[in-house]
């Protein structure tokens, strides 16, 4: 009898032994797959008179997704690889069946594959049946935009594919343990240990590592890593980048590569695995060690974070690593042995683990491994790029881009870079002295709270804090490597010196602001908005150029100084041709641009006198907001003065406050008192040094007179803040304006 | 020929299975036989290719048994336990031995089932545990195999069907040369069936001889020697345990009968007479010389 007969008759063997597994497949692919089709289908056929054009695509792309990316039949093939690969090598875990199958003339190789092959292919032929019968009941509705591009096989041999990795890994578990739950436990670990850990390096970084800095680029390789990590999560990602069209042919062959060493290194165990196994925790003695240090460690570290993060000592950091060792190695030992009086078997490991755990917990709180205290010498750094944060969160970066998903669906989606990375790329400061002295302000300050003893709500609370700002430095090295810092920073006058003069940098202005580097020919159309009336200047190409030359220049000579009293009185979009793309994409598609045209405004302060004259020439208004523009002022208190000598307009203020109303303010003489010290709620968000004395118990919202600010929206109102500075004494008492008058904390 | 050089096999810290020499004739009955625990199971298993051993070789002429097909296709093992695939009948097993034992006798399986009344299509998991023992052994005989592997199986067997089944092995020993090696602690099931014994005792063989050799060098003598005589005076006799109850003494003795005689007659007895041993007796006085205690065994 050749190798080949054999294996076909034990497979054949095989599945009348597995007759439930078979029909346990059918009937839940069944259920989730081929039913609700024809029931869609079903329904789709019976109104298919009654639908519009915009309603069957919308029947396309609902029936489409049944073999498109469906979650009910992904959760099935994942719980079925479970399935088949348990019951295929079930019988390892039997030591009757084992000497039974092992005592036969069969090689082991071909009792592994029997089982393995046919785990695999009945699936498949199950799935492959159920998947084209529900593609044929789709198709036989003749709705049109179905199934031109493959999606229904497509989908099937991607599902597979992940199917047998995450299958093979199963049987993997099997092979390694000898009883079935702690297969599946295994297979939970082999699922999840590697995203875990990955999560856990994470959290032990954002806690402990306080000047750790993320970037897209740390962001990608975590994201990749984890990809890597488990079959399960390459599965779910491989999913995501299938829908949006990203799926390359590359990560399939990776994955078939993958698949194929599992299931080598399944085949190579099976045959080394010991048959007096069946039974036990483990198969390998040899692997309960490395498995048991390698959980521990983890789970120790993890108790040791969760302890910190609840009282913040070192005390509690060592309890927790301490607690997680003894309760990870103690219920590992109880695993391995069926017994729980084992629970302190190979004590002198718990102890090892537990000393490993302890050092990298304190190692965390005290920065053993100088991760926060380092700075480089000023002499190796060949550039740098610093983000002042909270500083201009207004600024978009990155760009409109068409993605297809696929279901065929093209839309404009928004790519964003993130601010750091935008200013890494383009940022190159050369005065690497104000750089070096801010960085060392950081690490300072950093060093002070790790002494202070309560380092994980001070390190975290001061970034928010008004008198600490927490900057980001990327360094460039003469060595070529590229390194992130942030850095917590207590805005003394020395740290705002040094902020102003990476501010006023031109270099600085170069790396963050986009605009800066636009051109006149990657300039579609300009538009200046005012309170939010927008105005197109139609100043021809030399006019554009002009315009945008004449913002260039000004921004780049923005000062600190300046950007303290002054803000800014309209704004100015420089729109690309990418973003006129997008725009244009969703005014053809007749579709919601989702905000697209309002992006990339950039702030014109009173003191960009070539901006504002070159807008004036171009065709624009420009005038500062005055009493005229204003039809009502409405105010909004949050708190009212109710002592007992208060004044009529202190009782009426009362009354509106308790009813939940707005006080409106018609008059002339209010509105000309009240406009003078109206500060624009969009201006003041995109300029945080401006040292207003806003009120903090009232907002305004000023009702224009009737002014369109687009052919669709006519403007009727807008938020304001009320800055106590810019009115008298009496006029604040008359409106009940007040501070509530705590202290701004002092950082030293 | 099976043949086993230091065979070895440890479970943890637990040596079941320790440097083991024997050799298996083909041929003849093989009986295992040994204290609980004394490694018989382990031994068979590694005789039969499920365990692998940790040290030594376990060779059918001259060939390793383990992962070799044809080898492995000279033996079928019956486990103490047998195992039957889930609902399965008689039938169903048989199909099954006949994909992967090409020597198998489809006329003979249905000729022995219906020899034992046993039904072909009801389902092995409604049988006694006699009948199930009947099945496997029916599909042992039938797979045509030159050896055939029984562990304890003719415990659950009723004296009958032990009978039957006996003269089934003699049958096929005469007709085909099989070689049933069979291990048991019952040692009287073994006694009338067994050419060769190997003793194991934890773990290690204390001896392997023929059945026969065996009952011939050691001997039991009941004596009433002359006053002022004791059986340790004999020093000539390799005794191995003597028990007295008044002037009677019982002296199990190593030698050949000739020669005991020749020196239990030289102190002139005032009465003496050698009586045979039974395996038992034989299987008591070996091991107790090792300090295995007669009231541990399980007979």
């Amino acid at each position: 009898m050749t190798s080949r007969n054999l294996c076909f008759k034990l497979m054949k063997e095989d599945v009348k032994r597995r007759v439930w597994t078979i029909a346990l497949t059918v009937l839940s692919l069944v259920f989730t797959l081929l039913v609700p089709v024809a029931i869609k289908t079903g329904a789709y056929l019976d109104e298919l008179s009654s639908y519009s054009d915009y309603e069957k695509q919308w029947w396309v792309r609902e029936l489409t997704q049944f073999v498109g990316i469906n979650g009910m039949v992904v959760f099935i093939l994942v719980a079925l690889s479970v399935v088949w690969a348990v019951s295929g090598f079930r019988y390892l875990h039997n030591s009757r069946q084992v000497d039974f199958y092992h005592s036969i003339p069969v090689k082991r190789g071909q009792l592994f594959l029997a089982s393995y092959l046919n785990g695999i292919w009945m699936t498949a032929a199950i799935y492959f049946v159920i998947q084209a019968m529900s593609a044929a009941l789709i198709f036989r509705t003749g709705i049109e935009g179905f199934g031109g591009d493959g999606l229904w096989w497509k989908m099937y041999f991607l599902n597979m594919l992940y199917y047998i990795m995450l299958y093979t890994t199963t049987v993997i578990a099997m092979m390694m343990t000898g009883n079935i739950v702690v297969a599946l436990l295994g297979t939970t670990v082999f699922c999840g240990y590697g995203p875990a850990v990955l999560l856990l390096v994470k959290g032990y970084q954002e806690l402990w590592f306080h000047t750790i800095c993320d970037t897209a680029k740390n962001s990608m390789a975590w994201i990749q890593a984890v990809n890597r990590s488990s079959p399960f999560a390459n599965y779910m990602l491989a999913l995501e980048d299938f829908s949006y069209g990203r799926l390359d042919a590359g990560r399939v062959v990776g994955a078939v590569v993958v698949t194929g060493v599992l299931a080598v290194v399944a085949y190579s165990l099976y045959r080394i695995r010991p048959s007096e196994s069946a039974g036990k925790a483990m198969a390998f003695k040899k692997t309960e060690s490395p498995i048991k240090v390698l959980t521990a460690l983890p789970a120790a570290v993890m108790f040791g974070i969760l302890f910190y993060s609840l009282r913040s000592t070192v005390t509690w950091g060592v309890f927790g690593a301490v607690c997680g060792t003894v309760i990870t190695c103690c219920l590992m030992e109880i695993i391995y042995h069926f017994d729980f009086r084992k629970l302190f078997d190979r004590w002198i490991q718990m102890a090892a683990c537990g000393a490993v755990s302890v050092l990298l917990v304190m190692a965390g709180i005290y920065d053993w491994y100088g991760f926060d205290s380092w700075l480089p010498k000023a002499t190796s750094v060949k550039s740098a790029s610093v983000t002042i944060g909270h500083e201009d969160n207004w600024v978009t970066y990155g760009k409109p881009v068409q993605e297809k998903d696929y279901l065929g669906r093209v839309r404009m989606v928004w790519s964003y870079e993130g601010q750091k990375d935008y200013q890494y790329r383009t940022m190159e400061l050369t005065d690497i002295y104000s750089v070096m002295e801010l960085a060392r302000k950081g690490v300072q300050a950093d060093q002070e709270i790790r002494r202070g003893g309560s380092q994980t709500w001070d390190s975290w609370n001061r970034e928010y804090h008004s008198g600490w700002r927490r900057c980001t430095v990327g360094y460039r090295l003469s060595n070529g490597k590229e390194v992130f810092r942030q850095y917590a920073i207590p805005m003394d006058e020395e740290a705002k010196a040094l902020v102003a003069a990476i501010h006023d940098n031109r270099e600085y202005k170069k790396g963050t602001y986009p605009v800066m580097s636009q051109t006149s020919a990657d300039t579609a159309a300009i538009y200046f908005q005012q309170y939010d009336q927008t105005q197109s200047l139609e100043a021809g190409e030399e006019g554009k150029a002009r315009v945008l030359t004449a913002y260039q220049k000004d921004l780049e000579e923005l000062t600190m100084a300046v950007r303290e009293k002054e803000l800014p009185i309209g704004t100015i979009q420089f729109r690309t041709l990418e973003l006129q793309q997008a725009v244009d994409f969703y005014q053809n598609n007749d579709q919601e641009n989702e905000g697209l045209e309002n992006r990339c405004y950039y702030p014109v302060y009173p003191s960009f006198t070539r901006t504002i004259q070159a807008v004036k020439e171009a065709g624009g208004k420009v005038e500062e907001l005055n009493a005229q523009m204003i039809s009502q002022i409405g105010i909004q208190y949050y708190d009212v003065y109710e002592g007992e000598d208060m004044t009529e307009e202190d009782a009426a203020r009362a009354q509106a406050f308790y009813e939940g109303r707005e006080i409106i303010y018609d008059q002339e003489k209010d509105i000309d008192i009240l406009s003078k010290a109206l500060v624009f709620s969009d201006y003041y968000n995109m300029n945080p040094y401006y040292q207003a004395d806003c009120a903090d118990n009232a907002e305004a919202m000023v009702t224009f007179a009737q002014v369109r600010i687009s052919p669709y929206r006519v403007r009727h109102s807008a938020s304001c803040r009320i800055d106590l500075n810019r009115l008298t004494e009496e006029e604040a008492k008359k409106f009940g304006f007040r501070r509530y008058g705590y202290e701004e904390e002092s950082y030293d | 020929m099976i043949e086993t050089k230091g065979l070895t096999k440890r479970f943890g810290d637990i040596v079941a299975v320790d440097h083991i020499d024997a050799t298996i004739r083909d041929g003849s009955v093989f009986g295992l036989i040994g204290t609980n625990g004394a490694g018989k199971s382990t031994f068979l298993r590694m005789l039969c290719g499920v365990l692998k051993p940790d040290e030594g070789t376990v060779a059918i002429d001259g060939k390793e048994v383990y992962e070799d097909v044809e080898v492995k296709s000279r033996f079928f093992y019956i486990s103490d336990d047998q195992y039957f695939f889930s609902n399965a009948t008689p039938e169903e097993m048989m199909k099954f031995y006949r994909k992967v034992y090409p020597k198998f006798d489809i006329n003979r399986f249905h000729h022995l089932m219906k020899s034992f009344e046993l039904d072909e299509r009801r389902k092995i998991n409604t049988f006694s545990k006699g009948m199930k023992k009947q099945v496997s052994v029916i599909c042992g005989v039938c797979a045509g195999t030159d050896y055939l592997f029984c562990d304890e199986t003719f415990d659950g067997l009723d004296p009958v069907m032990r009978q039957t089944v006996k003269s089934i092995f003699v049958g096929d020993m005469e007709e085909r040369n099989m070689t049933p090696i069979i291990a048991s602690h019952n040692l009287r099931e073994l006694e009338d069936i067994c050419d060769h014994v190997g003793l194991l005792h934890k773990g290690g063989i204390l001896l392997s001889r023929e059945l026969e050799d065996m009952k011939l060098n050691i001997h039991k003598i009941q004596c009433v020697l002359l006053p002022g005589t004791e059986p340790e005076d004999m020093k000539e006799l390799d005794i191995m345990k003597i028990e007295r109850r008044g002037s009677l003494c019982t002296l199990t003795v190593r030698g050949s009968r000739e020669d005991i005689e020749t020196v239990v007659g030289g102190y002139q007895p005032v009465f003496a007479e050698i009586i045979p041993l039974s395996l038992e007796e034989i299987f008591i006085s070996e091991t107790e010389v090792v300090g295995y205690d007669i009231k541990k065994l399980v007979l």
